[in-house]
């Protein structure tokens, strides 16, 4: 049975690689940009690049808010990429203090903040933190199956999660500081890496999404 | 820890992968640019970077449908670039599938043009293209308009400079090192990535891969070659094991 996905296409950014990774995947993939077609999903992917508080913005503009919440109370597995997977979170420090969708206990800061005062090989890094880096599994799930802890994936970006709850972590990864790379709460998921563009680990990883 | 790059590019004019040697880009390698970046892919190179060097406007547009039909098949990171001088266009490029875009002469031309794609697009999409020239009595000076136009910018005031309008990331290039076999200019190199906070790709002039470790030791977070890498089966993986036998940290896939 083909896995129904949908992407929420809010005007944020690139999707086509994602389009491109998730049909490899053999998922049937449709491009939502009316909220009132998300009813239909087996499954969501929430991509996003770019400002935190302009793509809040243009989710609740666009009518999406509420129709995302409708289905995660319904239980539809929900996949935040990236800046997806930020909005997720309770808020982000992101050009000011902005509110997200508040589904983890979580809050956003840059990647700076996260820094212990007394790491000074941190000192030099690059923002944004680019490139490939190892994700640490904290917990195990089927998300993961098939990909070994410390393998490398792809980042981009200067703002990280940290979670409250140590419970929802699923990956974790290092950058001057140990940040939440990927989390889980029942049918929530985000991964700050962007899987589509990870080659064999990331493809493992959507395939597993899709058949969740 | 993150990994240092090792990066692939591939210039493409008229829809063929030629060779650069001082800009000039005479010889063609590939008839092929599909073929190339499914070999890359297939041996696990970090990322790819695409430059069309095409002088007409069929060119610009042939080389959007070839993005478009390697994106489909290119599951590392794919940054494109050559003769964006719109939004639009841009725009297009992005929508065919490439994650990144790559502007050199805009930055010079259309500073303003430059800020509106960082706000749209963000800077994780834009990397700022960099080529600098090494003239006698002198020092370095860039280059715009594929080497043609010598501006009055060092190659660090232009990276800072492209740095402030909100690029991601720097692609340095030196025109007289480019094809010439000699490796990177490293005393460039190493002044450009002290100046600015954000990752610097390191790329002309890599013969050997004792070059590519040069670059990295100069601060360069990325390394990138474009000749060498089409000539041998698995170039990109010798050039990583080479990378990984002399402490550099790359990502364990695609290594030798």
């Amino acid at each position: 049975m083909t896995t129904h996905i949908y992407l929420v296409d809010y005007g944020c950014g690139n999707i086509r690689s994602l389009v491109n990774a998730l049909n490899a995947c053999d998922a049937d993939v449709t491009l939502v940009a009316n909220p009132d077609d998300l009813v239909k999903a087996d499954k969501i992917v929430l991509p996003g690049v770019g400002a935190f508080g302009q793509a809040m913005e243009q989710l609740r503009s666009r009518g999406f808010l509420e129709a995302l919440q409708i289905l995660k109370d319904k239980g539809t597995p929900i996949m935040g990429i990236c800046l997806g997977m930020q909005l997720m979170c309770q808020s982000s420090d992101e050009g000011g203090a902005n509110e997200g969708l508040g589904w983890i206990d979580a809050e956003v800061l840059h990647l700076k903040k996260l820094i212990d005062y007394d790491n000074r090989e941190a000192s030099g890094l690059k923002y944004p933190h680019m490139g490939w880096n190892e994700i640490r599994f904290a917990k195990e799930h089927p998300l993961l199956e098939g990909v070994k802890c410390g393998a490398d994936v792809y980042f981009v970006h200067s703002h990280a999660v940290r979670c409250a709850s140590s419970t929802d972590v699923l990956c974790t990864t290092e950058y001057g500081a140990s940040f939440v790379s990927a989390f889980q709460r029942d049918q929530i998921f985000g991964m700050q890496f962007h899987p589509e563009k990870s080659h064999r680990v990331g493809l493992r990883l959507l395939q597993n999404f899709v058949d969740l | 820890m993150l990994k240092t790059r090792l990066i692939a590019v591939i210039i493409v004019r008229d829809g063929q992968v030629v060779q650069s040697v001082r800009f000039k880009h005479t010889n063609v390698i590939h008839y092929d640019a599909f073929h190339a970046i499914e070999t890359f892919n297939r041996w696990s190179v970090d990322e790819i970077v695409f430059l069309n060097v095409s002088r007409t406007d069929a060119g610009r547009e042939q080389f959007r449908e070839i993005v478009e039909h390697v994106s489909k098949t290119c599951f590392v990171p794919l940054s494109v670039g050559g003769w964006v001088t719109s939004e639009e266009y841009a725009a297009s490029l992005l929508s065919s599938g490439a994650d990144k875009i790559v502007i050199n002469t805009l930055l010079h031309s259309d500073p303003e043009l430059v800020q509106k794609l960082v706000a749209r697009f963000g800077t994780q999409c834009m990397v700022g293209s960099i080529d600098f020239t090494q003239t006698e009595g002198v020092g370095p000076r860039v280059c715009v308009d594929r080497g043609q136009e010598v501006i009055n910018a060092t190659p660090v005031e232009w990276a800072l400079f492209a740095q402030e309008l909100g690029v991601g990331e720097i692609f340095l290039n030196c025109i007289e090192r480019d094809g010439a076999r000699k490796g990177f200019d490293l005393p460039v190199l190493g002044e450009v990535c002290n100046a600015v906070t954000i990752p610097v790709i390191a790329f002309g002039g890599v013969f050997r891969w004792k070059h590519l470790v040069e670059g990295v030791n100069a601060g360069a977070s990325a390394v990138a070659a474009a000749n060498i890498f089409h000539y041998t089966e698995h170039s990109t993986k010798h050039a990583k094991r080479h990378m990984a036998d002399h402490g550099v940290l790359v990502r364990n896939e695609g290594v030798l």
